[in-house]
């Protein structure tokens, strides 16, 4: 029979098992640290590529909205709320007039009915696709031929019936192509050419959906998307687009939006990297009062591996195998438990927040998982770092006296 | 010789008057000696052990076993020492309670760097000092006599040459302290040099030799046995 040598991890591992309750608790205190590094991580980098995401999907640097909507605007974009608001379709030219403007692409937004697709009212938006930059250059699959009347382009998080279709408004309209994830709004928004927009607000309306009084599709728009003509100012083209609309209109500053945005995750960041700092501060001292008096009480067991022959190291290393034993144990635990609730709840927290929400790729999902594990497995032997130092200095006689 | 100890001294301070612990002793021992020192408590038994198993460092003096002398080595070379020529067993019980017999018998061999597997000889061990079928036992399944022989066992494991113990029989019942001292003389009787710090004066019929360690001094007994 193989015999099992009495290695510096063994004896750690044997030690460990002798005082379960002590061990599960000093493993719960790194598994809480762990779990408050690694989720707060992953949200922290998810709301981070939340905004990065907005932030190059919105790809227009002026929005026009009719006057006191620029919050409905936010909402549909950041959060996919189901809201609608129109304005004259001069505006359109009035916009596409100024010199500054390079590009000025119209939108037209509706909402869908609560029970038909999705379980909720989502947003249907019109884009026009002669000079649409904003929804195209997103798509995950071409589509070669074109987006056809009658067919929709979804959102990463609109879920199709069984024969590729969404219904709205009792008709069901077939799904062409389907969005990069962002984190945002547009995953659970639709969109569609203006023709196919025609007929959905016909049937909305036949239907009973009125979206507003006195709105006719052919004379409104909802939004305006804006590129500015290269060579001139951000400035320069609010001024002129504000004097071109007679200051009728609300224009959105998508970078200032987005700066809002950011800005409010910025103190979200703040608190969660304080509270992970807090942690590992509180971790680590707790850890280091557990070890010190853990070393006090087995001062007998300490002076016994000296008689017996261990050396200094030997000792300082049987200590500090422990602490790591423990640490890794609580990190991984930790980490375990934390996964299990940022990865399958990405979607319900995002929607707590109320930010954009884009889970990390697997590269840097990888790179926090290493950054925690390294963080919480370090945390037991710099704790116990101290006591190790401590009793294998100390001279063994007066050791083993003092633990008897 | 196995064992020389040439005007060992240990001096600590109470309050602020210096006094000798151990005060300039000096014995030897050979292979198969089976030394007893006796003395009242506090009279510096267990510093002379400790300075002799270089767990303290004397404040003069010198002791060399087995021609090595253990002033000025460093932690590696004293624990080796430690580890392969001196077995010692301190008083009270210090046997692990999270290894089983056999482990705890096993120890010391994994705290120096060795070939080969230490089962056999741990084994060998335990059916000399009687309690082989409780090798895989779990020390609180023990009685006290057991546990000693279990620390007479592992101070054996990877030393043969001095077995040092300190009160090898303090708690124990007279039967089992019989028993014991019969185990210690026997391994004696196989060379191995052994000193024991006691203070029953009948065990000390059982060696060849008895001191007295009276306030740190180390004198022949006169007492007749």
């Amino acid at each position: 029979m193989q015999e099992k040598a009495l290695s510096t991890h063994r004896l750690s591992l044997l030690n460990l098992q002798r005082k379960p309750f002590r061990t599960w608790a000093l493993i719960a205190v790194v598994a809480v640290l762990s779990f408050v590094l690694f989720g707060g991580s992953v949200m922290t980098m998810s709301m981070e590529n939340g905004i990065a995401g907005l932030e190059d999907r919105l790809g227009a640097d002026i929005v026009v909205v009719p006057e006191g909507y620029d919050q409905d605007f936010e909402g549909v974009m950041i959060q996919g709320e189901p809201l609608y608001f129109f304005m004259d379709k001069a505006v359109l030219e009035q916009v596409r007039s100024c010199e500054a403007v390079e590009v000025a692409s119209p939108q037209f937004y509706l909402a869908s009915l609560n029970a038909e697709c999705c379980g909720s009212s989502v947003p249907i938006i019109g884009f026009e696709p002669e000079t649409d930059f904003t929804v195209q250059p997103w798509i995950v699959e071409q589509y070669s031929k074109g987006l056809k009347h009658g067919e929709i382009i979804v959102g990463d998080d609109i879920i199709a019936e069984e024969d590729g279709t969404v219904l709205f408004f009792g008709k069901n309209y077939k799904i062409a192509s389907r969005l990069q994830r962002t984190g945002s709004g547009v995953d659970v928004s639709c969109y569609a050419t203006m023709d196919t927009i025609a007929d959905l607000y016909v049937d909305a309306k036949e239907k009973g959906a009125y979206f507003m009084e006195g709105v006719t599709y052919e004379n409104s728009i909802s939004s305006v998307m804006v590129k500015v003509k290269e060579g001139y100012t951000l400035n320069q083209a609010l001024v002129q687009i504000r004097k071109a609309t007679e200051g009728k209109v609300e224009i959105v500053q998508t970078q200032s939006m987005i700066n809002s945005v950011g800005g409010s995750l910025g103190g979200v960041l703040s608190y969660l990297y304080v509270i992970a700092g807090v942690f590992w501060v509180l971790a680590l001292i707790l850890l280091t009062i557990v070890f010190s008096v853990t070393a006090n009480e087995r001062k007998k067991e300490f002076a016994l591996f000296r008689i017996l022959g261990a050396t200094r190291k030997r000792l300082s290393s049987l200590i500090l195998t422990e602490a790591f034993y423990i640490s890794l144990g609580g990190a991984l635990l930790g980490i375990g438990l934390a996964a299990m609730i940022v990865f399958p709840f990405s979607t319900y927290i995002g929607d707590q927040m109320g930010i954009p929400y884009l889970l990390p790729d697997m590269g840097q999902i990888l790179l926090i998982l290493l950054g925690s594990l390294v963080l919480s497995a370090i945390v037991g032997p710099l704790a116990s770092a101290h006591s190790a130092h401590k009793i294998s200095q100390a001279e063994t006689y007066h050791t083993m006296r003092e633990g008897e | 010789m196995v064992l020389e100890v040439k005007g060992l001294c240990k001096e600590y301070m109470r309050g602020s008057q210096p006094f000798y612990a151990v005060d300039h002793v000096d014995f030897s021992m050979d292979k198969g000696d089976f030394v007893s020192i006796i003395g009242r408590s506090g009279s510096g038994k267990s510093t002379m052990l400790n300075l002799i198993a270089g767990l303290l460092d004397p404040t003069e003096g010198t002791v060399t076993i087995s021609g090595q002398c253990l002033s000025g080595l460093d932690d590696e070379a004293l624990s080796a020492v430690r580890n392969t020529v001196l077995g010692y067993v301190p008083q009270g019980q210090t046997i692990l309670s999270n290894l089983n017999v056999l482990d705890n018998v096993r120890l010391p061999f994994y705290f120096s760097k060795r070939e080969g597997t230490s089962t056999a000889r741990a084994m060998e061990l335990l059916e000399q000092v009687g309690i082989g079928h409780l090798a895989e036992s779990l020390p609180k399944e023990l009685s006290g006599g057991e546990l000693r022989r279990v620390s007479i066992a592992r101070a054996l494991m990877c030393s043969h040459e001095l077995l040092v113990l300190d009160e090898p029989t303090g708690d124990l019942d007279p039967e089992t302290t019989a028993e014991i001292m019969e185990l210690l003389k026997s391994i004696a009787e196989q060379g191995t040099a052994v000193l024991m710090v006691t203070h029953e004066l009948d065990t000390t019929t059982y060696g060849n030799r008895t001191y007295v360690m009276d306030r740190g001094r180390l004198t022949p007994s006169k007492i007749a046995l």
